[in-house]
């Protein structure tokens, strides 16, 4: 059985052009339902409105039209009209850990944070929790104190990621996980990402500009051009028979594919 | 980071306002008491003069540089009078430096100047504290609460910048006669807006910085992202700014001070030096010369530690 976590309805939103021009239509018209435990990919290249879907969905941003809802929860309601807190439930990892950590923290006051937010821990259960999750990540415990100028790019994207999964959410957005790292590099973290997914039952919105990444975490994909969706289905089905001519020209740039399987993801991904 | 590796205007600024705050803070408890040498003999003498202190039996003093015995009195020959007292009406004699020269009333500078440092710095130090609370709260309040109160904040901005600083000040100042408190509290809330401007901007560029949307994501309470995400990324701008107006707030309550506009003259601050000593300035050049040197080097010093700053 299949429960809707995540659905959002008829989102459209537009910018106001600084130079004079006419808005930019950034989404139009994007209806989504994330199922609990079923990853979903965002698909699209540059400019396609990835990155305004996902704030939409974070509720860092309002749309023009449309509504988000999680849990029966309307996101973009103001805070004190919401009966529960979502807070800590919908987490992100953004694309470049070098923005997305303060570089005058240490690692582990980064990971604890969204645990401080949520008001509901001690002290000392936090710091336990905090060295729990970065050793789930493959952190070692002694670059706890360390600031993140003092990590590598692959170990700088774990410690976000231990960010994120530090307060147990139901869903988290990744916005281009591994784009901003070295090839072998990415295949760790995807796998990581892959592996934790499944041991802490977590449900993965995926949004990349990148076919392969996709295929190794979604289970059903939506493509976005020019701020629409113009096609979604399971990902085994769109990667093996996209329909539309967009789809299959992203497809052909990557020459081996196969969708997600049983059969791990490495030998997939290489190239 | 070691002071080596700071930039040389930087530690040269730090050394010079270390120098002249320890100067002031230290200087009066390692001196004493200032001497008492008001007396008119003893006016307007240059620096460097010995001066003789007489105390009579009454328990008068009398100063004055040069003390000539004859017969049974004492000849005291100041710059611009003579007087004898006989020495059966005088209990002791003693003698003292004047370093930095004495004022109209015989005043010792050096003493005068110690503790008018004292005060200039006390109250330009507090000013610039309140500009820095003051400009850090609005500043930040207007980058993130939205877009009606930063309207409402930054037209309030520009209605304080119409108006120059030290004329406001100035006019402020002649109406309200203000005490210690009161000029505190005018000078820092006339110059508030630069650095309000200034940490707005910077906050504004640094609020769609992804680690800032995680902890908005997260829930972060608003105070723990002032506290951890933006003030460690504008200190550095902040200090600067911070310098640069502590030097100016020093520039202000000397001229403050030297229109007469300033505190009661009870502690003579440097502006009130400069101001006194500017009457006699060809008679004894030190009395402004020496103040406004100081007030000079402390100003320097700031701008090149905000300088300094902006290098490294
Ligand atoms: N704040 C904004 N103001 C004006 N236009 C914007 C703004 N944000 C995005 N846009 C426009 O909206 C469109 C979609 O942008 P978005 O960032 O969502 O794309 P994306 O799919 O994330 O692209 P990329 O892969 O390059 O990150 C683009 O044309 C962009 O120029
Ligand atoms: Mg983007």
């Amino acid at each position: 059985m299949t429960t809707d976590l995540l659905k959002a309805e008829g989102l459209s939103n537009a910018y106001v052009d600084p130079a004079g021009g006419p808005d930019v239509k950034a989404i139009q018209d994007i209806s989504l339902t994330v199922e609990a435990g079923r990853n979903l990919g965002i698909l699209g290249a540059s400019g396609a409105g990835k990155s305004t879907l996902m704030r939409i969905l974070l509720g860092l941003e309002s749309p023009d039209q449309g509504r988000v809802i999680f849990d029966g929860i309307d996101i973009h309601q103001p805070a004190s009209k919401r009966s529960t807190p979502i807070r800590g439930r919908i987490q992100v990892v953004f694309q470049d850990p070098r923005n997305s950590l303060n570089p005058h923290l240490s690692v582990a006051t980064i990971v604890a944070e969204p645990l401080l937010a949520q008001r509901r821990t001690g002290r000392q259960h936090q710091k336990q929790l905090v060295l729990e999750m970065l050793d789930l990540v493959g952190i070692r415990p002694e670059m706890a104190e360390r600031r993140p100028d003092a990590l590598s790019g692959g170990e700088r994207q774990r410690v976000a990621i231990a960010r994120a999964l530090i307060t147990h959410p139901d869903v988290v957005i990744l916005d281009e996980p591994v784009s901003a790292l070295d090839a072998p590099v990415r295949l760790q973290v995807l796998d990581l990402l892959g592996d934790l997914q499944e041991r802490l039952n977590l449900t993965i919105i995926l949004v990349s500009h990148d076919v392969r990444t996709i295929a190794a975490l979604a289970d059903y994909v939506m493509v976005l051009l020019k701020g629409r969706c113009v096609e979604e289905g399971s990902a085994r089905e769109l990667l093996e028979h996209p329909r539309h001519p967009y789809t299959r020209a992203l497809l052909a740039a990557v020459p081996t594919l196969k969708a997600r399987g049983p059969d791990g993801m490495s030998d997939r991904l290489d190239g | 980071m070691s002071w080596r590796s700071l930039p040389r205007r930087f530690r040269a600024g730090l050394l010079g306002l270390g120098t002249i705050c320890g100067a002031v803070l230290i200087g009066p408890l390692l001196l004493g008491p200032a001497p008492q040498t008001d007396s008119e003999h003893a006016a307007l003498l240059p620096p460097g003069t010995r001066i003789t202190i007489v105390e009579m039996n009454d328990g008068r003093h009398l100063a004055a540089p040069r003390v000539l015995e004859k017969g049974d009195n004492l000849i005291l020959e100041g710059r611009r009078q003579t007087t004898e007292v006989g020495k059966s009406a005088v209990s002791t004699r003693t003698s003292r430096r004047a370093w930095l020269g004495t004022d109209r009333f015989g005043r010792d500078v050096l003493h005068l100047m110690l503790r008018g440092g004292r005060v200039s710095i006390a109250i330009a130090g507090l000013g610039t504290l309140i500009a820095l609370l003051v400009g850090i709260v609005v500043g930040l309040t207007a980058a993130t609460a939205g877009p009606l109160i930063d309207g409402i904040l930054m037209r309030t901005v520009d209605a304080f910048l119409a108006f120059p600083a030290l004329l406001l000040l100035i006019l402020a100042a002649s109406v309200l006669r203000p005490g210690p408190t009161t000029l505190v509290l005018l000078l820092g809330l006339t110059s508030w807006m630069g650095l309000t401007r200034l940490v707005r901007g910077q906050v504004l560029s640094i609020r769609e910085r992804q680690f800032v949307l995680a902890a908005r994501v997260a829930g972060t309470p608003w105070y723990r992202v002032w506290i951890w995400h933006y003030l460690p990324e504008i200190r550095g701008p902040v200090a600067q700014d911070v310098a640069l107006r502590l030097g100016d707030l020093i520039l202000a309550e000397a001229t403050l001070s030297y229109l007469g506009l300033g505190l009661p003259p009870t502690t003579p601050t440097w502006g009130q030096l400069v101001s006194e000593g500017h009457r006699v300035m060809l008679d004894a050049w030190w009395l402004s010369t020496l103040p406004g040197v100081a007030i000079a080097l402390l100003v320097i010093s700031c701008a090149l530690i905000g300088d300094g700053l902006q290098d490294s």
